[in-house]
């Protein structure tokens, strides 16, 4: 198995009353692109600004290329390995593009002009015009210039296609997945497009409240979940929801609506026997996992 | 890079502190522009001697933005700009004690400029023949040691405040204590009393405390900075 490049161990964190990290775990497998997921608030940009050394964890544990983060020292060879999205996208508005890229290669000593004028080209930006000039979207591509340029082996986007066309969205992703398949870059994304993330990424973590509710392969998670369709004769038993690996059931008259995480078949073929009706399978989509999730967590907060 | 990106965010403010220096200066020569000249030459260098005091503890807050304080997006203003970039800076391969140092020396660096341009416009303009270079010197030694501890308090309150509220905490803070002391008996401010002290242990004293007061606001900004979150 291969080592994973991020390793979150419990890891707290409050603001005041406020708790925004209450217990995260994660694993972020080396060479992946790990879709990280969550409402507003959940904790994301916190577990990001921690990996990154900005913020300190009140307990537990972060770990990038095996390195503790909340080591100063460690910290700073880190980032020298890593590129960075920052979610708002703010750089130095009296600079031109061309003086980001000046300003920030001497931080590497592995800058790669190649790169440089590669993706200076492809995310067609002017160097002579001023970062305070650009919209959102273009310091989103100056960002992801200034990330990739020096080679970095993992790279930390937070939100990444915020502020991008859809033109331009789907430019950036074929070159993450690009970046990841051809030099075995980890890209590790927050985001709030779905149906981005299902497109490029092959692991995910949902979280929320601080807590990470699943994560893993994409395809395992999604070959696990499957949604039950089927229509009653008579009254659903109510004890129903009790068989392992029922995650959630709708109901909306004679029609029961059932997600499983596990023993699709065994589920199906009992509730065949018990309720009588056709049972049919659906796979879900990565929004309405998301959405299940969420919500049920949502209610029972 | 460090120090090119430091200087970019303060330029504006050095361009500032020298027009506010020229008009310190062209202050006294105006008001006693019809004055007899020697008396003239007298009240200048006075009021200059006053004034330099003024432009230097308004450089040192002016020039004091050092400390790490990040804006949160929703602020709103423009000149929120470089604050909220701040996060970026902090991504990158640099630790927040060498951000801190090099944004604090710059600061110190364009603080020590402007002073040494004022006295030294005040030494070529208005030669004293009362006033020894020694005794000078010793003046500017007080006045620059005053302004690092000004520019110390004030970088240290940028480790929490934004620009404004750091700005307005400064003023206050020195505001408060120097009421106190006019109250307690010094209803003026003389001048050539202040330029007596150079000759006096008090200066020497003076020069000390400020020094230890300025290291005891850098020490406790850079506590602060290694500690909180962005």
């Amino acid at each position: 198995m291969i080592a994973p490049i991020i390793e979150i161990e419990g890891l707290r964190k409050s603001f005041g009353s406020r708790v925004a990290l209450n217990g995260l775990d994660l694993r972020v497998p080396t060479g992946s692109v790990f879709g990280f997921l969550g409402r507003n608030g959940a904790g994301k940009t916190t577990t990001i600004k921690h990996l990154l050394g900005l913020v300190k964890a009140d307990a537990g544990a972060a770990r990038i290329f095996g390195q503790p983060v909340a080591d100063p020292r460690t910290g700073l060879s880190i980032r020298r390995r890593l590129g960075f999205v920052t979610e708002d996208k703010e750089l130095y508005p009296y600079m031109t593009v061309e003086g980001m890229l000046r300003f920030t290669r001497p931080f590497f000593p592995d800058w790669r002009l190649d790169l440089e004028r590669r993706y200076l080209d492809l995310f067609d930006l002017p160097p002579d015009t001023a970062v305070s000039q650009l919209s959102k979207g273009m310091r989103s591509k100056l960002m992801l210039l200034l990330a990739i340029s020096h080679g970095a082996e993992l790279l930390i986007l937070d939100e990444p296609m915020d502020g991008l066309d859809p033109a331009a969205s789907e430019e950036v992703l074929r070159e993450l997945v690009g970046m990841a398949a051809d030099q075995g870059t980890t890209i590790f994304f927050s985001s709030h497009q779905l149906p981005d993330v299902e497109q490029i990424a092959d692991h995910v973590a949902i979280i929320d409240r601080g807590r990470t509710l699943i994560w893993g392969n994409l395809d395992d998670i999604k070959a696990h979940y499957q949604r039950l369709s089927i229509v009653c004769a008579g009254e659903p038993p109510v004890d129903i929801g009790r068989l392992d690996g029922i995650e959630s059931i709708r109901r909306n008259g004679r029609m029961l609506s059932i997600l499983v995480s596990r023993n699709a078949d065994a589920i199906t073929a009992q509730l065949r026997q018990s309720l009588g009706g056709i049972v049919e399978r659906f796979p879900v989509t990565l929004k309405e996992l998301f959405l299940e999730h969420v919500g049920n967590n949502k209610c029972s907060g | 890079m460090l120090w090119l990106k430091a200087w970019l965010e303060t330029r504006w403010r050095v361009a500032w502190a020298l027009m506010i220096g020229i008009l310190f200066f062209a202050m006294p020569i105006i008001s006693t522009r019809n004055a007899p000249s020697t008396t003239a030459a007298q009240v200048r260098v006075a009021l200059l001697m006053f004034l330099i005091v003024q432009a230097a503890i308004f450089a040192a807050i002016m020039l004091a933005g050092s400390g790490i304080h990040t804006a949160s997006t929703r602020a709103g203003a423009s000149d929120k700009g470089a604050e909220r970039s701040m996060i970026f800076t902090l991504s990158l391969p640099v630790t927040r004690l060498r951000l801190f140092l090099v944004r604090t020396a710059t600061g110190i660096l364009e603080t020590g400029i402007f002073l040494a341009i004022l006295f030294t416009a005040l030494w070529i303009l208005w030669p004293q023949p009362t006033t020894s270079p020694r005794d000078a010197l010793g003046y500017f030694a007080m006045v620059a040691a005053c302004s690092l501890a000004v520019y110390a308090l004030s970088a240290c309150l940028s480790t929490f405040c934004d620009e404004g509220a750091r700005v307005r905490a400064s003023v206050v803070i020195l505001i408060v204590p120097s009421a106190f002391v006019f109250r307690a008996g010094r209803s003026s401010v003389n001048t050539f009393h202040d330029l007596a002290l150079t000759t006096h242990a008090a200066s020497g004293l003076i020069i000390g405390t400020a020094i230890a007061l300025a290291a005891l606001f850098f020490a406790a900004a850079i506590l602060i900075i290694q500690r909180r979150d962005y």
